[in-house]
């Protein structure tokens, strides 16, 4: 998408951004992919221009697709290859979402897709989706409305209907009976990590704002519980967190502990189970609760003061639930929650039938004897 | 995942006031869906005031109308709107405490930072213990606090307490909606000026710090090779330069004692060697009274400054391979020192570096990456240091059978820019980037504060920003290829890679003497080999790597 369009020459588009003032970036995740500039208000005809040239005419060829596979594939090499732990949630992903396409896969696959990714397969993806009638425009700052819509009339109007885009229509997840395990091991990796993940409903359902409050009790700030107990008391976890994905369809809760090198996985994997089971047994106090709705209100505010950040997240509202309006309606959903909802949801959805284990192992005897099966007494490898 | 990467380039700003989600829905195109969000809280009268008109912009875009097809030209450039820093209220306590505040009030947020001007510069022979000693404020409770309540009193606040510790400071900070900042003060004064430094909470902390250190060793290969480029770069004869470890090892850890963290706030956290910057929606007289209550009884007197001897730079290319087996990727970095931050010479070396690896438009992104596709991240970066020469530091991430190349490709641009002088159109567009990406990059509360924390901790005055731009527009591509001479020593320069030695110490050698760095047993030379040009630079890839 930065390697030239109609009017525009390879590399064009950084330099003439680059040239005003203006940042650029771009990002995939597993539900749409986003573009973006950020420039002074002075340079808004340009941004609108940048972005309509290459909607109606990306030079989609070999050479340039040839080139960014290879940059992709060093993208690759860095942030998973060589990134601790990440091999882990990879795998946590594919279990959760097991023979479902849409999210079992990590957004930059594997090597072997890299390599064999053929141009006739990006070209068709491309023409298909890179649709107008499939995009969202948000721009977020100092200008005039009236004259921002005329250039965007100006510019966009000729960008031609695909008519090819399917409509959003996720497929249903099959629901999980028994818990799922797997073993790997990290080169990269000094002290074994555990993450375990659950299918939940998709974002912005009641039962999501009450799990993302739970994930925030259970295990994000130093005050959660799984960071209080791991890390401060007991001294067996370098690090604790638990998050949900935010995504369209189905989702994940998640949870992640990377050990300390004198702490046991079964040991720590004890205390997670216990502690999650003592959520769903008693749910949270009303301090708890109190303070994750603290957080997520202090942290709506912060993360929305941004033009950029602000833009992104009015694109994504329209695009997944079709009226960016919503975002200023969304605090009234997580103050709603109730201490009852956050506990009866965690008795529904984290519950050990409906739950993956991905144990992560730095190389070494330990790890060949789990791998090859021959786990140590005691230990939950193999299967829980 | 993320295709480019931009660098953060000088801490960069918007004056723009932005009533959260005012916003004017606009009619459905024919196809695409397009939302506005128009901001602008400047009141009217002040959009029309008649502001001098900013310095011409050098550019190469444009700006007559084409003759045949207006639409197949890029628009014209618009000039930047004129811009200002916020402007920053001095005040102090009695007791020596500066107050500096930056007003914003279009969101009911405040952003409180104290900064106090000693961080591992003031390790002394006890690496690591700045760092430890500030979180032990935190971890070992204060005032009323134990260390379990203060993070809980902090969180309920809807906010996070940290304290950073960087070479020149250690700043506490916590961020919360405007309602919360009386007892944000009370949480910011407690964890400095009454920390209770529990022994059982300093135990686990040193533990947990030993852990950390032990894990980056093995785990991150940035960290590793940081360790011994700081090392490198601000080597003495016979001492021990301030800014030599860029982190502690575990047995450097181990050696910090209780008592040391004691002494080490005793001597450094003063309020005549502290300030408190407030940035957000906050009145002036509602905080000098909250401020007055919760540091007014803070006492102290100004810390002694470290020796900053200036470091003997090598006289021959130096490589350092930092060990990591079967790593599936090596990181290469290439480092000089440069001019002092508060030099007249600073816009120059921005500039300069821009032009080398500054972003999208750095040479070291065009070659490395987009022309010769050896690496996805490459780049070049100055930091700024409160005292003496800075480093200069190229760097990129690749496969292991390319890491010569990429080292090739790193010490050639390096090289260049001593070589010929940029065009015009490089300068250009770095000039113009480095002054008007402040627009862009200033619209948040903390990022304003820690502009304004940055002011006082490399001294320099509050209406630095807005003369910084006007200099850096004034950069010549000239005055970028004498500092490029006068700096630049491709054949002096110090190269660490953190990678498989096992593959890339022969590549390596092409280049000169390599010395392969344990950084599991304390960064110890392991082995060296001699320097070996007929050695091949590009490796057979094996699985891929």
């Amino acid at each position: 998408m930065f390697q030239g369009s109609a009017h525009v020459k390879k590399g064009e588009h950084f330099t003439l951004i680059t040239a005003r003032g203006g940042t650029l970036n771009g990002t995939t995740s597993t539900d749409r992919t986003n573009y973006f500039e950020t420039l002074p208000a002075s340079e808004l005809p340009l941004s609108l221009w940048l972005e309509a040239d290459r909607m109606k005419s990306l030079a989609v060829t070999e050479p340039n697709v040839e080139n960014q596979r290879a940059v992709v594939q060093e993208e690759y090499r860095m942030r998973v290859s060589n990134q601790v732990y990440s091999g882990g949630f990879i795998k946590l992903r594919s279990l959760v979402f097991q023979k479902y396409f849409p999210y079992e896969h990590d957004t930059i696959g594997s090597m072997q897709d890299l390599d064999q990714a053929k141009f006739e397969w990006i070209a068709t993806f491309h023409d298909a989706y890179y649709a107008p009638d499939n995009a969202v425009l948000t721009v977020a700052g100092d200008f005039d409305p009236d004259e921002a819509m005329r250039l965007i009339h100006e510019d966009f109007d000729d960008a031609v209907r695909r008519k090819s885009v399917p409509a959003y229509v996720p497929p249903a997840l099959a629901e999980q009976t028994a818990p799922r395990h797997a073993d790997v091991t990290d080169t990269n990796a000094n002290t074994p990590a555990l993450y375990q993940g659950w299918a939940i409903p998709p974002s912005r359902t009641p039962e999501h704002y009450a799990l993302e409050l739970a994930a925030s009790i259970l295990g994000q700030g130093e005050s959660s519980r799984l960071y209080q107990k791991l890390v401060r008391k007991d001294g067996k976890a370098q690090s604790t967190s638990v998050w949900t994905e935010g995504q369209r369809g189905p989702d994940m809760f998640a949870l992640r502990v990377v050990l300390s090198p004198h702490a046991k996985l079964p040991d720590v994997q004890r205390d997670v189970d216990a502690e999650i089971d003592a959520f769903a047994k008693s749910g949270p106090t009303q301090v708890e609760v109190d303070r994750a709705k603290t957080r997520v209100s202090a942290d709506f505010l912060f993360g929305l003061e941004s033009n950029q950040e602000r833009a992104i997240e009015l694109g994504e509202y329209e695009t997944y639930w079709g009226d960016a309006r919503l975002l200023s309606t969304e605090l009234e959903h997580y103050r709603a929650v109730t201490p009852g909802q956050i506990k009866a949801a965690v008795r529904s959805y984290l519950v050990k039938a409906r739950r993956s284990t991905v144990h992560v192992l730095p190389p070494g005897p330990e790890a060949d004897k789990i791998l090859s099966g021959k786990a140590p007494e005691g230990s939950l490898c193999g299967g829980p | 995942m993320w295709w480019s990467v931009m660098e953060n380039v000088e801490p960069s700003g918007s004056p723009r006031v932005t009533p959260l989600l005012q916003r004017k829905r606009a009619t459905s195109l024919s196809a695409l869906s397009a939302l506005l969000v128009a901001c602008s809280a400047a009141p009217p009268q002040a959009q029309t005031a008649a502001a001098p008109p900013p310095p011409p912009i050098p550019t190469t875009v444009p700006v007559t109308a084409p003759t045949i097809d207006a639409r197949a030209l890029p628009p014209p450039s618009g000039l930047a709107p004129d811009w200002l820093f916020p402007a920053i209220k001095d005040t102090s306590e009695a007791n020596g405490l500066g107050i500096r505040l930056v007003q914003r009030r279009s969101l009911p947020l405040v952003y409180l930072e104290l900064v106090v001007k000693s961080g591992s510069a003031s390790d002394k022979d006890k690496p690591g213990l700045a760092a430890v000693a500030g979180e032990l404020l935190k971890a070992g409770g204060a005032g009323k606090w134990t260390g379990t309540t203060l993070v809980d009193a902090a969180e309920s606040l809807g906010s996070s307490l940290d304290v950073t510790t960087d070479r020149d400071s250690t700043r506490i900070t916590l961020a919360v909606t405007t309602e919360h900042f009386r007892d944000a003060l009370d949480i910011l004064a407690a964890v400095a000026t009454k920390p209770r430094f529990d022994p059982g909470e300093f135990a686990k902390l040193k533990q947990r710090e030993h852990d950390r250190v032990a894990s980056l060793a093995k785990t991150s290969a940035g960290w590793a090779a940081s360790m011994v480029l700081y090392r490198r770069l601000f080597e003495l004869p016979s001492a021990v330069h301030p800014y030599s470890h860029f982190d502690a090892t575990p047995t450097e850890i181990d050696a910090i004692k209780l008592a040391d963290c004691k002494a080490w706030h005793a001597r450094e956290f003063s309020p005549k060697n502290a300030f408190l910057v407030v940035a957000g929606d906050v009145e002036d007289a509602p905080l000098a009274e909250a401020v007055h209550a919760s540091f007014g009884a803070w006492k102290g007197d100004a810390a002694e400054e470290p020796n900053f001897t200036a470091p003997v730079p090598p006289n021959a290319l130096s490589i350092f391979l930092v060990d990591r087996p079967a790593s599936a990727q090596a990181e290469v970095y290439v480092a000089t020192l440069g001019p002092e931050r508060k030099s007249p010479e600073w816009p120059v070396l921005r500039t300069t570096n821009q032009i080398l690896g500054g972003g999208v438009t750095g040479r070291l992104f065009l070659d490395v990456r987009e022309k010769r596709s050896l690496a996805y991240r490459t780049r070049s970066s100055v930091e700024s240091l409160a005292h003496g020469p800075v480093p200069i530091v190229l760097s990129a991430g690749t496969q292991t059978a390319k890491t010569g190349l990429t080292l090739q490709a790193l010490l050639e641009q390096f090289d260049g820019l001593t070589k010929n002088a940029p065009t015009d159109e490089e300068t250009a567009i770095a000039t113009r980037y480095l002054s008007d990406v402040f627009l862009v990059g200033v619209d948040t509360v903390g990022t304003i504060a820690g502009m304004t924390a940055d002011l006082g901790i490399y001294g320099l005055p509050n209406d630095y920003y807005d003369t910084y731009r006007t200099a850096v527009r004034a950069v010549s591509k000239q005055a970028v290829f004498e500092l490029s001479q006068e700096y630049f020593k491709p054949e002096k320069a110090i190269v660490v890679v953190a990678g498989d030695a096992a593959r890339l110490t022969a590549p390596l050698s092409h280049f000169g003497a390599v010395q392969i760095v344990d950084a599991e047993h304390g960064f110890v030379i392991k082995s060296k080999a001699a320097q070996d040009p007929t050695a091949p630079i590009e490796l057979p890839r094996i699985n891929g790597t």
